[in-house]
């Protein structure tokens, strides 16, 4: 019986065929995580927006709120500059309609009004009520739905899609080693051990490239996958 | 006898740089064919947002709008129902009704007062960018109204910019697939080049005809 030599072209096919194995699993596993950090960057923005809307629904709740008391602030003003200009009047019914305004209407202005007309921190020194000021207040009341960021989830969205493009490239890096092994597989003499050299040497280029980008990528995230 | 094996040779090896260049070109199309997408994707986000924030800022001016206006009105309102009052006084006054001038003259102050303090309170009189310039004059309504849509003019300039890039983009992307589809075309061609050895030159002329075809299309896509 005959020894086979290292090179000789039946062992070869083996060795080409595990090779061709082990960078299919490869380029699975590499295009599995090209697609999970695809479907991150995908589940960033979807959250990014979600926020957005929530934060943008709380904002006009606020706005509604501030002017709405601010309407009813404005009136008890009014109201309270009229009811000076009846009990300075010399006439007696506005007089007395001065003091049924006083105890009736004033204080139930007052009260729709609060906090903002009732407040002197929000009271500015021209006589105007700061906006401002008690929108912020507003704000501070519903600390969660303020704190929410959509563009931090957007951040994070353009991360992950910039992996998931470098990790395209390391991808069809592995698929061109892929094929470069399939010819090897199949070409006899100096075309299998060109295409065998070429193909392992872009694999372990590709797979070295994904590993630099996963281990940047998971990094700068804080560890993060 | 190593002349006419040596041509051959060279012809398949020919067709083997081929299909390893078709392959990086496939690679590198791909490789675009996701950065569009990527940027499709983005910029479909970044409309949608914008869209939003103008939606929000519509609803807040909306808010303040009504306010100011309602405001400005009572003011106008009281302001004129005191001038009509004050001119009636002065009608009763001439024929004679003094007690009725009088006490309409209270209630012209009263409507005064509430005029006089609405005022005060309005955007229209206080801010100098919106405040009449002589004294009965009219407040300036248009840089008011300029003003209140600046910020959601801003978005929606921003939410048209985005879209536009999303369809770019997306058009791109859907270019890199129309030729991703076409270099398909070629690997099936040098597939057969290499099976085939009477019609090896006709495949590999073709599908070095259709490799640049795409390469063209490439090139026409990378410059839209």
């Amino acid at each position: 019986m005959k020894e086979k030599k290292p090179l000789d072209p039946a062992r070869m096919e083996v060795v080409i065929a595990v090779l061709i194995a082990l960078v299919s699993l490869t380029t699975a596993l590499a295009a599995w995580r090209t697609n999970i950090v695809g479907s991150a960057a995908a589940e960033a923005n979807r959250q990014g927006l979600l926020d957005a809307l929530k934060k943008g629904a709380a904002q006009n709740e606020s706005w509604n709120k501030l002017y709405e008391e601010a309407g009813y602030t404005a009136t008890f003003a009014m109201e309270s500059a009229a009811a000076d200009a009846m009990e300075a009047s010399k006439e007696e019914s506005l007089q007395a309609a001065a003091r049924n305004v006083r105890q009736y209407l004033l204080p139930s202005l007052q009260l729709l009004s609060e906090p903002l007309g009732t407040q002197k921190k929000y009271l500015k020194s021209d006589g105007t009520y700061d906006f401002e000021k008690r929108l912020a207040d507003l704000e501070a009341e519903d600390p969660d739905l303020f704190a929410l960021d959509p563009a931090a989830s957007f951040e994070l969205a353009d991360r992950y899609a910039a992996e998931q493009r470098w990790l395209t490239i390391g991808t069809v890096l592995l698929a061109i080693s892929l094929f470069l092994l399939g010819l090897a597989e199949v070409l006899p003499g100096r075309g299998r051990a060109a295409n065998l050299t070429l193909g392992l040497g872009v694999y372990l280029i590709g797979l070295l490239f994904i590993l630099v980008i996963e281990i940047t990528a998971i990094w700068g995230r804080g560890g993060v996958l | 006898m190593n002349g006419p094996t040596a041509a051959p040779d060279r012809f398949r090896i020919f067709i083997v740089a081929l299909t390893l260049l078709n392959t990086i070109f496939a690679a590198a199309l791909s490789g675009l064919q996701v950065d569009a997408n990527i940027r499709a994707d983005q910029s479909n986000r970044d409309s949608q947002y914008y869209a939003l924030l103008a939606s929000n800022e519509v609803i807040r001016f909306g808010h303040q709008s009504a306010y100011d206006l309602k405001l400005f009105a009572t003011t106008v309102k009281d302001a004129q129902q005191s001038l009509v009052m004050q001119l009636t006084a002065f009608e009763l006054e001439e024929a004679g009704e003094s007690e009725s001038a009088a006490a309409l003259l209270s209630q012209s102050e009263v409507a005064q007062a509430r005029s006089d303090q609405g005022s005060a309170l309005s955007i229209f009189y206080t801010d100098p960018r919106y405040a009449p310039s002589e004294p009965d004059g009219l407040p300036n309504s248009d840089t008011y109204i300029t003003d209140l849509s600046k910020v959601a003019n801003d978005f929606v300039t921003r939410q048209n910019a985005a879209s536009d890039a999303y369809h770019i983009w997306d058009n791109k992307a859907d270019a890199y697939i129309a030729v991703l589809s076409i270099l398909a075309i070629a690997f099936f061609l040098l597939g057969l080049a290499q099976s085939t050895v009477r019609m090896r030159f006709f495949f590999a002329v073709s599908a070095l005809a259709v490799m640049i075809l795409a390469a063209v299309w490439t090139g026409f896509i990378l410059i839209s």
